[in-house]
């Protein structure tokens, strides 16, 4: 039982009070789950030519673009990611996807978007014309919106109540630096464990 | 005489028992009878609580008319006539509490075993408390100290039997000790805590020390949780100390400690663990002093801290953990004083100051403090005295707020109480709320930039403003039966809400800020009647309608059950050592509109409506050993994924108590 005197017991109650109070901090106190929610045989790794692959059977392929500030380069006909001072096709950083053409690089790369379409149901009989107004690259900023309009610009659909990008229905041809067609699906932008900055798509090239 | 009861200074060891004579302090900051009272005020009073079987506020106060209690991953806050609990005031013994989170004071957080009786007074509050009263004031009196000495022990647990849940007792994420986390079924509660009063003829003390937990839950096959497992502890002191009849000292200090677990699972496939940590300190100390019939003056200075530890844990990965900690404390002094000036006028008026700093890593700045000073005046005239047949009351009031944040706020009050009979009393106000902008939505700095978003918050922000009206009707025609009809419309503006200042692009993320553009009504009717048949057998019954408006969206506000009924019988037997309790509750259906699939649209979704049995029996099985047994949501109806009942629960529990008579005495009983 406490003291009955209340000056006494109220001295009392402060010293329980004062040794109960202060929890530590959690951060010592949670073992951090440090596994890899990602398949790694998928992540995209560095190029290289390769003159007797296959390339019109269908790749897919990760890229980790967690990184705020870096710009990853892909190569369709090396397969993988490659430096600067080789040519590529796309540069990714986190949702961003952009051709090495237009506003965005000099290599010439353009694209035309089938929307509604699935991978395997694209085959070379979609492919426009050259000339054609259905190809075109990365422009400057059209609608005032202060962002170049891009040929990969809204690839995803945002829920603004969940934050969660979702890859809409659509293949988008690539004429590469090299002159070669190449269809693409981008399918998600999360790996197996839910974690952003993942992008991961499927392509293959189109024999013309 | 009602006005002379300002200056009674209430006993140590007021009867815990609900009568018309009850002392209640929240409607007009001065201690009145119940049945005197100018302004409706609903008591929940301490045998109101210990037959609700309820562990914490939270359970007791989802039973009541008007009221809702909306369960989260973050604590269960209460929704009161429609509006949100950021619109709802929460006091312990009249003091502001600290903590909100999400704009919402968890409930479960309060023990039972702490609370005396609970005061709610509906409708814009603003001329007496400031900021946040609009929906109503919520005011939890804590218990006192009784003359003599006891103590007691009571040790409760139960089990969720639900259909609806899964959960076992497995520890929480890097063992956080006492918090279940799901994966099984079924799960347990437990609610136990250690008491003890004493007093003499001029102090009394009342320590408390109590443990609650309950499980998370989650529907079968789900990974997420839709509400947390939490464990709370509290140790907490009461003293009051009589050093005459005109004077006298409230001192009081507690500390919660609270533990949340759950588990989110978003559309992308992360799911993560949610651990959270919460302390909470309040302490207060304070004189109350009559000056003989002239008047009274009570001062109070109150010192609240909060902070609270969030840790995310993402499952096979690092990349979303995250951590934050958040600091929040509050000192405010309150000096209020009542004077007669006439025999018909009581005057009562005011001042608060009030400091508050918040630290925490998401603010544009480290750290943030406002300063707010408060002045407040009310009058209760008597135009008819309670002598008269036909008393007639008007009561005005006008409160000037400013604070060194938001700036200047203004909110009157007009009430009148008419008796045109005896057993009739009308009711009627008019009152002016407002709610201070919170220090996230005006400093918030957040970027999600791996998902494409940042959120800023908007210093220009201002008060959220509400009109409320008030009528109410009380008729009692004998002394054991009596009716309630009461009715009630708050009208808000300037709400805040999310702004998109730009949308996400391939060049940037999506940004948001806080403007004050939202507008919205609610108006409620709400109905008891309350019947003692028989000395051994209490009945009630309540209905209530309830109607909202999303101005700005044209719509109803979304998960705003448009009716409530609900009925309670206590019966007692003829040796009084046994008591049962029963009651029911009916929620009709309510419609939801959430953004389910992304696309920016909200759809709209109908929560099943629910009925709620609940039963509880206690027997004393000695002088001392009381043994209780009962069932919570008997038919095991709702649902937790909109409406969040509570599931099934059966539960269980044995409460010792000992007391000895004070020195000269009566037998005091525990």
């Amino acid at each position: 039982m406490p003291p009955r005197d209340p000056l006494v017991r109220a001295v009392w109650v402060g010293t329980l009070l004062s040794t109960t109070a202060c929890a530590p901090d959690l951060r010592d106190r949670l073992t951090r789950d440090n596994g890899d929610g990602l398949h790694t045989e998928d992540l995209a790794q560095a190029g290289s030519l390769d003159t007797g692959a296959d390339l019109t059977e269908a790749r897919e392929v990760v890229v980790d673009t967690t990184s705020e500030t870096d710009w990853h380069l892909y190569d369709f006909e090396r397969q993988g990611l490659v430096d600067a001072d080789l040519p590529f096709d796309l540069s990714l950083q986190r949702y961003r996807i952009r051709l090495n053409g237009g506003v965005s690089g000099d290599g010439g790369v353009v694209a035309a978007v089938l929307d509604g379409r699935t991978f395997d149901d694209v085959t070379a009989a979609d492919v426009p014309p050259d000339g054609d107004p259905a190809w075109f690259t990365d422009a400057a900023d059209a609608d005032g919106d202060g962002e170049d309009e891009t040929a990969f610009d809204d690839w995803y659909a945002y829920d603004p109540a969940t934050h969660i990008l979702t890859a809409q229905p659509r293949v988008t041809l690539v004429r590469t630096v090299e002159g070669n067609t190449v269809k693409v699906e981008i399918l998600d932008y999360y790996d197996d464990a839910g974690t952003p900055g993942f992008l991961r798509f499927v392509w293959a090239e189109l024999a013309l | 005489m009602s006005l002379l009861l300002l200056l009674v200074l209430p006993a140590a060891a007021d009867r815990p028992v609900a009568t018309a004579d009850e002392m209640v302090v929240t409607a007009t900051r001065s201690p009145g009878g119940l049945g005197d009272s100018p302004v409706a005020t609903t008591v929940i009073d301490r045998a109101d609580l210990e037959g609700s079987g309820a562990d914490t506020l939270a359970e007791v106060l989802e039973r009541q008319p008007g009221m809702q209690v909306v369960r989260s991953y973050r604590g269960s806050g209460l929704r009161l006539n429609g509006l949100d609990a950021d619109y709802v005031l929460i006091l312990i013994d009249g003091q502001p509490v600290q903590g909100r989170v999400g704009g919402a004071i968890d409930l479960s957080r309060f023990p039972v075993e702490r609370i005396e009786r609970v005061e709610v007074v509906r409708g814009a509050a603003s001329a007496l408390y400031g900021a946040d009263a609009i929906g109503g004031v919520v005011n939890i009196v804590t218990r006192a100290g009784q003359p003599g000495s006891s103590g007691m022990a009571r040790m409760g647990s139960g089990v969720l039997a639900g259909s609806e849940v899964e959960g076992t007792l497995t520890r929480a994420p890097g063992g956080l000790p006492l918090t279940w986390r799901p994966g099984g079924a079924p799960s347990a509660t437990l609610d136990t805590s250690v008491s003890a009063s004493a007093g003499g003829e001029q102090w009394g003390s009342w320590s408390l020390a109590s443990l609650q937990s309950t499980p998370a839950m989650h529907e079968p096959g789900e990974v997420g949780t839709q509400v947390a497992g939490q464990t709370s502890g509290t140790v907490s002191e009461r003293l009051d100390w009589r050093v005459s009849d005109d004077h006298r000292w409230v001192a009081q200090a507690a500390y919660t400690l609270r533990q949340l677990a759950s588990v989110e699972e978003n559309d992308a496939g992360a799911v993560m663990d949610h651990a959270t940590v919460s302390e909470f300190v309040e302490a207060s100390v304070g004189p109350d002093l009559l000056f003989g019939q002239k008047g009274r003056v009570t001062t109070n200075l109150a010192w609240s801290a909060f902070r609270d530890q969030a840790f995310v844990d993402q499952r096979g990965a690092t990349a979303l953990d995250r951590y934050e900690e958040t600091w929040d404390h509050a000192t405010e002094l309150d000096v209020v004083g009542t004077v007669l000036p006439t025999d018909r006028h009581a005057l009562t008026s005011g001042v608060e100051l009030r400091h508050e700093v918040l630290r925490t890593d998401r603010l544009s700045r480290p750290v943030v403090d406002r300063q707010r000073a408060s002045a407040f005046a009310q009058d209760v005239w008597e135009v008819v005295p309670a002598s008269h047949p036909h008393q007639l009351l008007l009561v005005s009031g006008l409160r000037y707020d400013r604070d060194s944040l938001f700036g200047d706020a203004w909110s009157p009050r007009l009430a009148v109480r008419w008796d045109p009979a005896d057993t009739l009393v009308l009711r009627g106000s008019v009152g002016r709320g407002f709610r201070a902008p919170p220090f996230k939505d005006l400093f918030l700095s957040f970027a999600n930039l791996g998902s494409g978003y940042r959120v800023d918050g908007n210093p220009e922000l201002e008060p959220e403003r509400a009109w409320s009206e008030s009528v109410s009707v009380g008729w009692s025609p004998r002394a054991e039966l009596s009716f309630d009809v009461a009715a009630q419309r708050t009208d808000l503006t300037h709400m805040i809400a999310v702004e998109t200042v730009a949308t996400a692009t391939a060049g940037g993320p999506a940004r948001y800020s806080y403007v004050n553009i939202d507008r919205a009504w609610t108006q409620s009717v709400d109905a008891t009647a309350a019947w003692q048949v028989h000395e051994r057998l209490e009945l009630d019954l309540r209905g209530g309608l309830l109607q909202t408006r999303d101005l700005t969206r044209d719509r109803a506000l979304s998960g705003r059950p448009p009716a409530t009924a609900g009925a309670g019988a206590r019966v007692w037997s003829p040796s009084d050592r046994l008591r049962f309790d029963t009651a029911y509750a009916w929620q009709a259906p309510a419609l939801f509109f959430i953004d389910d699939d992304g696309d920016g649209e909200d759809e709209t979704f109908e929560a099943p409506a629910w009925h709620m049995v609940d039963a509880r029996v206690a027997v004393d099985l000695t002088d001392h050993i009381e043994l209780h047994l009962g069932a919570d949501n008997l038919f095991d109806t709702g649902d937790l994924e909109y409406a969040t009942t509570r599931p099934r629960r059966v539960y269980g529990g044995l409460t010792v108590a000992g007391a000895r008579a004070p020195r000269g005495g009566p037998d005091a009983t525990p």
